[in-house]
């Protein structure tokens, strides 16, 4: 592979890992009483 | 206002991204998106290509997220209603409307292509495509997709496939939220990762091929694929049509612009966080398409085609390249016929669930449409439209290499979506104003989206949608409509009855929202 190509490849890969992954961690650090979500399927 | 039914809720905040990310991820992360790296390019087009996923894809995923939770609060879950509590006009529920018509639209012919990766999914696990050779391959597609050369397939088998594809999507919808759509993305989604990761892995791992191509002998093997797909093309960042492909490339890969996002999110309440969920699954999606999607199917080609035959199968289009190549890529695979098969099924595997969590959030907009207005139940409304879908779809099957298609997927899957977009995006930021769309978006945030993009999506999403508009419809759209193209007239017959169908869908749509809204109470008809 050359340099250039390379380097896109790695650029592109990197920030959408990075950001997919941040989402992520962000997510799960996030407390679940934030929201209180309900029990599934349970109607308004 | 009646009293609003009861709605649903997601079961789980990890199914909804699931569910949100099976809505955006679809067939063109896979077949669409190598495509056009490789046609504006390489590597280059990756910078416009961010760009427009910062500027416009982002800001309107949160903004789809946001009308559609503001519209589902007030028990609406498509957006005529959306529309119409954003904006008290009488002008907005009939603006709405494009945000029913052109899921029913995309959902009838996408359901037909879904039902193509069923079959070879089949056609993968029975060794049907083992043993062809290029010109075997492409008469066994060509076969399928055209019913006047229908010489190796019965004429019953693509309805046959088709029939069996809607029933699957409608049996999952009919099934509720929980129970249905966010159980197939809990299942669907992570076996679509699997998938794709093992086959990456397996294409990225292949020894380097010696090909022959026009007498010319030349070794090539998975990372020149890349390198082909990734090279720059500096010159390629002055052509306004790469960043016009690169933002096109994000509105159909986050699927917005259709109407089905909003519909999910119509069952989100007040206290749900939706700024880092509607995030997560712009991310997820972009996973998807540029680590995953990116190191298949282009980098498989080139390694038993070499570059002068990746670039003909890509000039061929998404299709031959997904149905007629990688088959061919998969037959040549070290292993024998036990790993072509694997990899067949994973392969055609993958697009199927890819394509069916897309397909069933189409159907959702409609269904929920139905449900609020007209009092019917889930399963009443799910298979009267699977009968629609089936009825509609049956004609793509017949006409499908006329033109018929095309028109459906050009007007509803392309240029309509734009304009669904640019006016949720000036009713959401504009008419409600920027700083109530702020303060609604942040309503249960689990992250503070930064102020500069309450700046991007109040004048540059905007702005880059209108230019969008114009540069497509002096392009695309006017030469489209005087069918430029055409190859007989015959073709010119059938596609104006296309076209013909097509508005007939938008007038009954229209009619129905007419109607759905004299059933009202006078004190919630104001508008």
């Amino acid at each position: 592979m050359t340099t250039p190509a390379l380097l896109f490849l790695l650029g592109a890969w990197t920030f959408v890992l990075g950001l997919t992954l941040w989402c992520f961690w962000r997510l799960m650090k996030s407390d679940p009483e934030h929201e209180k979500l309900p029990p599934p399927g349970t109607l308004l | 206002m009646p009293e609003s039914p009861p709605r649903e809720q997601w079961g789980s905040r990890i199914g909804l991204i699931l569910a949100m990310a099976g809505n955006a991820v679809g067939l063109g992360n896979f077949l669409r998106f190598p495509r056009q790296v490789v046609e504006n390019g390489g590597g280059t087009f990756m910078i416009p290509y961010f760009i427009a996923f910062l500027l416009v894809g982002i800001p309107l995923m949160w903004i789809e997220w946001g009308v559609g939770r503001y519209g589902g609060e007030r028990g609406q879950g498509s957006t005529p209603g959306m529309f119409d509590a954003l904006w008290s006009h009488p002008l907005a529920k009939y603006l709405g409307v494009l945000g029913l018509f052109m899921p029913v639209v995309v959902l009838i012919y996408y359901c037909y292509i879904e039902s193509w990766t069923m079959a070879w999914t089949w056609f993968s696990l029975t060794g049907a495509t083992q043993g062809l050779d290029q010109g075997g391959m492409q008469g066994f597609f060509n076969s399928y997709v055209n019913l006047e050369n229908g010489t190796i397939h019965g004429f019953w088998v693509p309805f046959l496939f088709f029939f069996l594809t809607v029933g699957i999507n409608f049996w999952v919808v009919s099934k509720g939220l929980t129970a249905g759509i966010e159980k197939l993305a809990k299942i669907g989604m992570p076996i679509l990762f699997v998938f794709a990761a093992i086959l990456v892995v397996r294409v990225l791992t292949l020894d380097p091929v010696t090909v022959v191509h026009d007498g010319i002998t030349t070794t090539q093997g998975p990372m020149d694929g890349l390198n082909f797909m990734f090279t720059p093309d500096w010159g390629a960042l002055g052509s306004p049509k790469v960043w016009l492909a690169a933002t096109g490339q994000i509105f159909f890969t986050l699927s917005v612009g259709m109407g089905s996002l909003q519909a999910y999110a119509s069952y989100l309440t007040r206290r749900d966080d939706l700024t880092l969920s509607g995030l997560a699954t712009a991310a997820t999606n972009e996973t998807a398409e540029v680590v995953l999607g990116g190191s298949l199917a282009i980098p498989a080609v080139v390694t038993f085609f070499g570059v002068t035959g990746a670039v003909a199968v890509a000039r061929g289009g998404s299709f031959d390249l997904g149905f007629v190549s990688m088959p061919l890529v998969f037959n040549q695979l070290p292993g024998g016929p036990l790993v072509a098969t694997a990899a067949g099924v994973m392969w055609f595997g993958l697009l199927f669930f890819a394509g069916i969590t897309s397909s069933v959030s189409m159907a959702t907009p409609a269904l929920a449409f139905v449900e609020e207005n007209f009092g019917w139940k889930r399963k009443q409304t799910a298979w009267t439209l699977a009968a629609i879908v089936l009825a509609l779809g049956s004609l793509h099957i017949v006409y499908n290499t006329r033109g018929f298609l095309g028109e459906w997927d050009y007007w509803a899957g392309t240029f309509g979506l734009v304009i669904l977009a640019l006016v949720e995006t000036v009713l959401f930021v504009w008419v409600f104003g920027p700083d109530n769309m702020w303060k609604e978006l942040h309503q249960g945030a689990a992250v503070q989206i930064p102020l500069f993009y309450k700046v991007v999506m109040t004048y540059v999403t905007p702005v880059f949608l209108i230019v969008m508009m114009l540069w497509w419809t002096v392009q695309e759209a006017i030469p489209t409509l005087l069918m430029a193209d055409a190859k007989s007239p015959e073709e010119v017959s059938v596609r104006w009855a296309s076209r013909g169908v097509m508005v007939a869908i938008l007038l009954f749509e229209i009619w129905l929202v007419k109607k759905a809204w004299a059933r009202r109470p006078a004190t919630a008809r104001a508008s």
